[in-house]
């Protein structure tokens, strides 16, 4: 009998009554919401023991398992999945806008930092000492260049006392 | 039986039909419900209030909008004369600097909160869209009259917030400064958070409108594009708004109990803040200019005579500015000390916006070649949008690139880019939509002279105030201060002249109106030989409910070839001759031989 509500014909009297759900199917979905949580937890205390290693995929995957429990409870306990889908796309779209909101915010606040690995100092004035170096280098260059320690035409060297 | 004072002189109801049949104005709107004619003098104050007041047609909930935004208009104009007048000399006149403070904070937030946002869709788009579904009203009536109710309690705390000191933010509340600063930022954030929900309501009940009411035949592909453009406009501010609310929420919750979103001692950021409020202002720069493309867009099509080019690329990229609108609020935080990669991704969104606009742009002075352009005072109006929304769009390009928004950031150029969009943009396009639809509201034809004359004063006015902050702003003078160096004393001056003629030319605009009503010729039925709905099936004013048969839509919106051979469908679904009107009416081939520029009654077809 509630497998009746499934066909159109029990709404053919003009009126857009709630459809309702069998009982078996809420059941089932109370299973997985049950499950998930469980596993939600348990995956927690895996972590914590050193059981399992999940290093950065914890938390995505802890807001994955949310997120599965949170499309079944639209989907079945908010009825979306009988509903037309214009309701469907309506919900979807603010969840994206928020996904939108946080993953911009992130954007800046997660990267927030970067600017100070670059020096302070203006990129001219850089140039500027890089210059200024190059050419003390250039200044005491011949100081360091390597002198033959005698010369050929060095009379006073060779000169015997 | 007859009681209609403002409707072109419809006497004889039965004998000769001076309309089209099933269309004789008997019923005018603006009159009835209310007092019947029997009533007279101050007698007839109290029911007229009352009928107004507890109204639900679509129709006078517009034409009060209409006259609410007007007033917040006029307030923040004159506030914006004022800011503009101190800044003629670059000592302190007549404003202080806490004044000068007060003051361009109350230009800003009631320009933006309590008119550009409710002025298109709201008036406008309350009074047509209805119409040009072929609706008798919008789906949920009492919700649109409780949303005019919940703007007017927006605007009182508003008010309010300014009788009782005012505040000295700017219009963006940014913290930390709104969370310490002594003015009365809470009454102020509550009216932007009631008046927020006036906005919703509206767009909730245009979408569903758009959705459910059109008339039979009326498919997605022939809806005006001035719908297009409400529905795009619906969208934002049904997904956009809510977050103004919860940013102004938060707000007040940090000044009262300190919770410390926003204060970096509390482990908050004032850099979230910024985040949160262009999250919804930026959209709603585009919940302002979006009705105005609408606009234009009708007039573009009416005023060429002429197919509108690529509709299809209109209507949607109007939809593509709704959505991309989301994805750029970043640009206004470039120095806000935001993460370099975020400036990076939202300036290339924010490029990306150039081009939806540009097809518009694009597509609509292609409507006008090879047209029948006819310049009337509204088409005047559009071809200074073009205009001034082409250069307000590039000079925003302009600004949403990295480096050169570091310079320009809080200058007077910035200031001059978003006047050249909102005031050259949605301004310059609702007063064009104004007379466009001046004679279907009230049954009256503005003088076409003057409106003439003023969309040429204005325009020049407008780019004398404006123009010049682009070059002041380039030169280094920052926004928002009360004083200035004296190298900047002659663009100031230029400026501030110029500010006298835009409100010179705005104020005929409003003479015009007020004229009009007592003595403007009396409108027939389609003036402009427009073929979108309102035009063509209903009279000058319309009924009260709009309609006498739901009509029944057989060409696009833009087919004036159908409208002036008629179509055989009059929607009484007895093959009567759709309601067109006279074609020698209002073609603009007819100026040259005729004296008669539309403004005459459509000549019965029966005799």
């Amino acid at each position: 009998m509630a497998e009746n509500a499934h066909t159109s014909s029990g709404h053919d009297d003009g009126h857009h009554g709630h459809h309702i759900i069998p009982l078996g199917v809420l059941l089932k979905v109370f299973g997985a919401l049950i499950f998930l949580t469980i596993l939600t937890v348990v995956l927690g205390l895996w972590e914590r023991d050193g059981t399992i290693h999940l290093g950065a995929l914890s938390v995505p995957v802890a807001l994955g398992i949310a997120g599965v429990k949170a499309t079944l409870v639209a989907m079945f306990f908010m009825a979306l999945k009988y509903d037309t889908r214009v309701n469907a796309l309506a919900f979807s779209l603010s969840i994206v806008f928020l996904v939108v909101f946080f993953v911009f915010t992130f954007l800046d606040t997660g990267f927030r930092d970067t600017f100070n690995e670059w020096p302070d100092t203006p990129i001219d004035e850089r140039e500027l000492q890089e210059l200024r170096l190059q050419e003390r280098n250039e200044a005491l260059q011949p100081a360091f260049e390597a002198q033959p320690l005698v010369l050929p035409g060095d009379t006073a060297l060779i000169r015997t006392p | 039986m007859s009681t209609v004072t403002t409707a072109p002189a419809p006497a004889k109801t039965s004998a000769a039909p001076a309309h089209p049949p099933g269309h004789e104005p008997v019923h005018n709107y603006l009159l009835e419900p209310g007092p019947g004619p029997d009533v007279k003098g101050f007698a007839r104050v109290w029911p007229t209030v009352k009928a107004w007041a507890t109204t639900v047609d679509h129709k006078r909930i517009g034409v009060m909008y209409l006259f609410t935004v007007s007033v917040f208009f006029a307030i923040a104009g004159c506030a914006a004369l004022l800011v503009r007048a101190e800044l003629m000399n670059p000592d302190m006149d007549f404003l202080t600097a806490d004044e000068y403070n007060r003051m361009f904070t109350l230009h800003g937030v009631m320009m933006v909160f309590l008119f550009i946002v409710p002025s298109i869709p709201a008036s406008l788009g309350n009074f047509a869209l209805p119409i040009m579904l072929g609706a008798k009203d919008v789906a949920f009536p009492k919700l649109n009259l409780m949303s005019y109710y919940i703007f007017l309690a927006g605007a009182s705390l508003a008010v309010y917030a300014i009788l009782s000191g005012g505040i000295d933010t700017g219009w963006t509340f940014y913290t930390p400064y709104s969370d310490t600063t002594n003015t009365a930022v809470l009454p102020m954030t509550m009216a932007v958070f009631v008046a927020g929900f006036a906005s919703i309501l509206t767009g909730i009940n245009f979408i569903v409108t758009i959705h459910k009411m059109r008339a039979p035949g009326l498919t997605w592909n022939r809806l005006p594009l001035f719908i297009w453009a409400l529905y795009a406009v619906s969208i934002v501010q049904v997904l956009a708004t809510p977050v103004i609310g919860i940013t102004m929420v938060l707000l007040a919750m940090e000044r009262l109990v300190g919770i410390g979103i926003f204060d970096p001692a509390l482990g908050g950021d004032p850099v979230l803040f910024q985040h949160f409020f262009w999250f919804y202002s930026h959209p709603a720069v585009y919940i302002m200019i979006l009705p105005a493309f609408g606009v234009i867009s009708e007039l573009m099509g009416t005023f060429s005579r002429q197919r509108v080019f690529g509709y299809r690329a209109i209507a949607l990229s109007s939809v593509a500015i709704a959505m991309l609108g989301f994805l750029v609020w970043g640009h206004h935080m470039f120095v806000s000390g935001q993460s370099p990669l975020s400036s990076i991704v939202f300036s290339v969104i924010t490029f990306l916006i150039g081009v939806p606009s540009g097809i518009k742009i694009l597509n609509w002075v292609a409507t006008m070649y090879k047209g029948s352009v006819w310049l009337t005072a509204a088409m005047l109006y559009s071809l200074a949008f073009i205009f001034l929304f082409t250069i307000g769009g590039l000079t925003g390009i302009m600004v949403g690139a990295l480096a050169v928004d570091i310079h320009l950031h809080d200058t007077y150029f910035v200031v001059a880019h978003f006047h050249y969009v909102m005031m050259g943009g949605t301004v310059f396009a609702m007063i064009g939509a104004l007379f466009y639809w001046w004679p279907k509201m009230f049954g009256r034809m503005m003088s076409e002279t003057w409106g003439r004359i003023s969309a040429g004063v204005t325009f020049f006015g407008f780019n004398m105030t404006f123009f010049t902050q682009f070059i002041l702003g380039s030169q280094g003078m920052p926004r928002r201060y009360f004083t200035y160096l004296p190298e900047y004393h002659d663009l100031h001056q230029v400026s501030t002249v110029g500010s006298w003629f835009l409100g010179l030319g705005l104020l005929m605009v409003l003479f015009n109106m007020i004229w009009s009503l007592f003595k403007g010729k009396p409108a027939p039925g389609n003036p402009w030989g427009a073929a979108t709905l309102e035009w063509t099936h209903t009279t000058s004013p319309p009924d009260h409910h709009n309609f006498h048969r739901t009509p029944l839509v057989t060409h696009g919106p833009y087919d004036y070839d159908v409208l002036f051979s008629g179509d055989g469908y009059g929607g009484d679904g007895a093959g009567t001759p759709a309601p067109v009107p006279n074609p020698e009416v209002g073609g603009p081939q007819e100026m040259g031989k005729s004296v008669d520029l539309g403004l005459s009654q459509p000549k019965p077809k029966h005799d």
